[in-house]
């Protein structure tokens, strides 16, 4: 134990210190004025301080409240004669923790002591305890970064923000826990042709996490392989998944699953379980058990596409509303119909708790008049600023916004596709760069009853849609992100070198 | 588009239109930033706030400099929220 003595009287500290080498402490620190002391609490730790309350230039209630700045572990004990009450009261409240007589006979010192000892050693050993769950906590963090990581590598969502033509398609992926039974998958396999699914394995923590991760890890391969061999067949795909799932199940677990095939005006399902498809004219059921042990057949069932249909997991329509005792289903049966993914989501946490895993996918046709189409070939930025000084004069509905969205999209065009600035600390040398070559762009507006659509098409290498995800948006991708805010839905081709983007169409002020 | 420079204060009177507005309300920035430490910037009449302009008042703010920026607009109020730039940027609605 490590104890500090101040006191004005050298005379007094030199019998006190003696006394405790008697009693075996070795370690003592003697101060004939504050300030040293106080010097020597910021670079060393000390478990015990005795303090006189009557110093030369201050008080011991002084001393405590600048030694509290510093530690707020070391027992402090005043040294003092006094009997007045006012005075214990202030230096209790100002942290001083026992009361010593300068008096004090040697048996009851040696109690005091042994006393100071035992809360020291119990202070030490919480503080062993506390290391050591720190570093449990930062090894945790750092197996759920990891983990994270690899979802995400595993998670094949290709189709996150997609379009192509009329079919569009957006997803939304919220877990509540890092290792969590809900998971989400959509790939492109060819024009018009794409897999979409969610997968919930029942339970919770990593026992569910292994099922629901291995089933989309085997129908990732599995499609994967049929594409790269030109022999991709749902029916197939669907009876080997429902056999692997089988056999990687336990006795007890059960797995819902809904895997949907788009290919051009058909849809076909799978659907164990989970949620109805909700489509934009009636909802379909599913048709197959949830996927057990002792599950034995399976069903595929197909419909005309329709123009517009959910799939969702549990999480959303099982939340509970914030301020009603009821489920968020009844307001997701009221407003999905005419609602794309970020108003759905918007209303979801406006309304109601998340409680469990979310993850929706959202498939939609568009259907919009033109309203003004025109093709343009750009080298330079006094080429952009003629195409952004055409639309501010246009007289339309949500100008300013449409103005705005352009204004980003071409900014990035000029830096990427027609100065291929990949490295942003070169931008300051964009006046004095050459352009790479002429860029040709076409701009279309389009309009329907509730929303202006925007398609903006370029002719260039485009972009890996994925880096949309990791963007930093500090310095950069400041720009997509300002899009995503003003607009409802922002949707890229499989280049990414074309952008659909809508906005509701509503009168500005 | 007009601008006005007041010493530390830039007032932005018009839409930023064009790339070469963005560059010129930029520059301006730049010009303050040589001397003063605090940066104030008043949107009076502009719903676009292009960001470029946006990636250097962070850079700024990085190198120790303090934005203040008051606007007129509401939905590029509510955009500055969303963009999460409110505190950093100080940004209040006029």
């Amino acid at each position: 134990m490590k104890i500090a003595i101040v006191d004005d009287s050298k005379s007094f500290l030199n019998l006190f210190k003696t006394l405790l080498n008697n009693l075996g402490y070795k370690h003592i620190y003697t101060f004939s004025n504050e300030n040293e002391l106080i010097k020597f609490l910021k670079e060393n730790e000390i478990d015990v301080i005795f303090i006189d309350y009557l110093l030369k230039t201050t008080t011991g209630i002084e001393v405590a409240k600048e030694i509290k700045n510093i530690t707020k572990e070391a027992i402090l004990v005043m040294l003092t004669s006094s009997k007045a009450k006012e005075i214990k009261q202030k230096a209790l409240e100002t942290g001083i923790d026992e009361f010593l007589n300068k008096d004090i006979d040697f048996i009851e010192l040696k109690a005091k002591l042994r006393m100071f000892e035992k809360l020291v050693e119990l202070k030490n050993k919480e503080k062993q305890k506390n290391i050591l769950l720190q570093k449990i906590l930062e090894y945790k963090d750092y197996q759920e970064n990891i983990t994270k990581l690899k979802h995400k590598k595993l998670i094949k969502n290709e189709l996150s923000n997609f379009f192509e033509d009329n079919y569009n398609i957006e997803t939304y992926y919220k877990p509540k826990d890092i290792l969590n039974g809900d998971t989400l998958f959509s790939i492109y396999i060819n024009k018009h042709e794409y897999i979409l699914g969610i997968i919930d394995a029942m339970g919770k923590g990593l026992s569910a996490f292994l099922t629901a991760i291995n089933s989309v890890s085997f129908l990732e391969y599995a499609i994967k392989k049929a594409v790269e061999y030109n022999d991709f067949n749902f029916y197939r795909l669907i009876n080997d998944f429902y056999n692997y799932a089988k056999s990687i199940l336990l006795e007890e677990e059960v797995l819902c699953a809904i895997i949907v095939y788009i290919k051009e005006d058909e849809l076909y399902y799978a659907n164990f379980g989970m949620f109805p498809i909700y489509t934009d004219t009636q909802k379909i059921l599913s048709n197959n058990q949830p996927i057990s042990k002792k599950t034995t057949s399976i069903k595929i069932d197909k419909i005309p596409l329709p123009s517009k249909f959910y799939i969702l997991s549990d999480g959303l329509v099982e939340a509970p509303l914030k301020n009603e005792n009821k489920p968020y289903y009844a307001r997701f049966i009221k407003i999905y119909k005419n609602s794309y993914l970020k108003n759905l989501i918007t209303d979801f946490e406006a309304n109601a708790n998340q409680n469990d895993d979310i993850s929706i996918i959202h498939f939609f046709k568009d259907n919009f008049t033109l309203l003004f189409a025109k093709e343009y070939t750009i080298s330079n930025s006094k080429d952009i600023d003629k195409i952004l000084k055409e639309f501010f004069s246009l007289e339309i509905s949500q100008k300013n916004k449409i103005h705005y969205i352009l204004h980003e999209l071409l900014t990035n065009t000029l830096e990427h596709a027609l100065y291929k600035i990949e490295d942003k600390k070169n931008k300051e040398f964009i006046k004095q760069m050459e352009p790479s070559s002429k860029i040709k762009l076409k701009i279309s507006l389009y309009k329907n009853e509730n929303f202006i659509k925007i398609l903006f098409e370029e002719e260039s290498e485009g972009f890996d849609p994925k880096i949309l995800d990791e963007i930093n948006c500090k310095y950069h991708g400041r720009g997509y992100k300002i899009i995503k805010s003003l607009c409802d839905v922002l949707l890229f081709n499989k280049n990414a070198n074309k952008v659909k983007i809508l906005i509701r169409n509503k009168n500005e002020n | 588009m007009k601008i006005e420079k007041e010493n530390n204060k830039i007032i932005i009177l018009d839409p930023i239109v064009t790339i070469n507005d963005a560059e010129k309300v930029k520059n301006t920035i730049k010009e303050i930033a040589q001397n003063h430490n605090n940066i104030e910037i008043e949107i009076k009449n502009s719903f676009a706030f292009p960001s470029s302009i946006i990636s250097l008042l962070e850079k700024l703010k990085d190198s120790g400099k303090n934005i203040y920026i008051s606007v007129h607009d509401d939905i590029l109020y509510e955009l500055f929220n969303d963009l999460n730039l409110t505190k950093s940027f100080h940004i209040r609605k006029q």
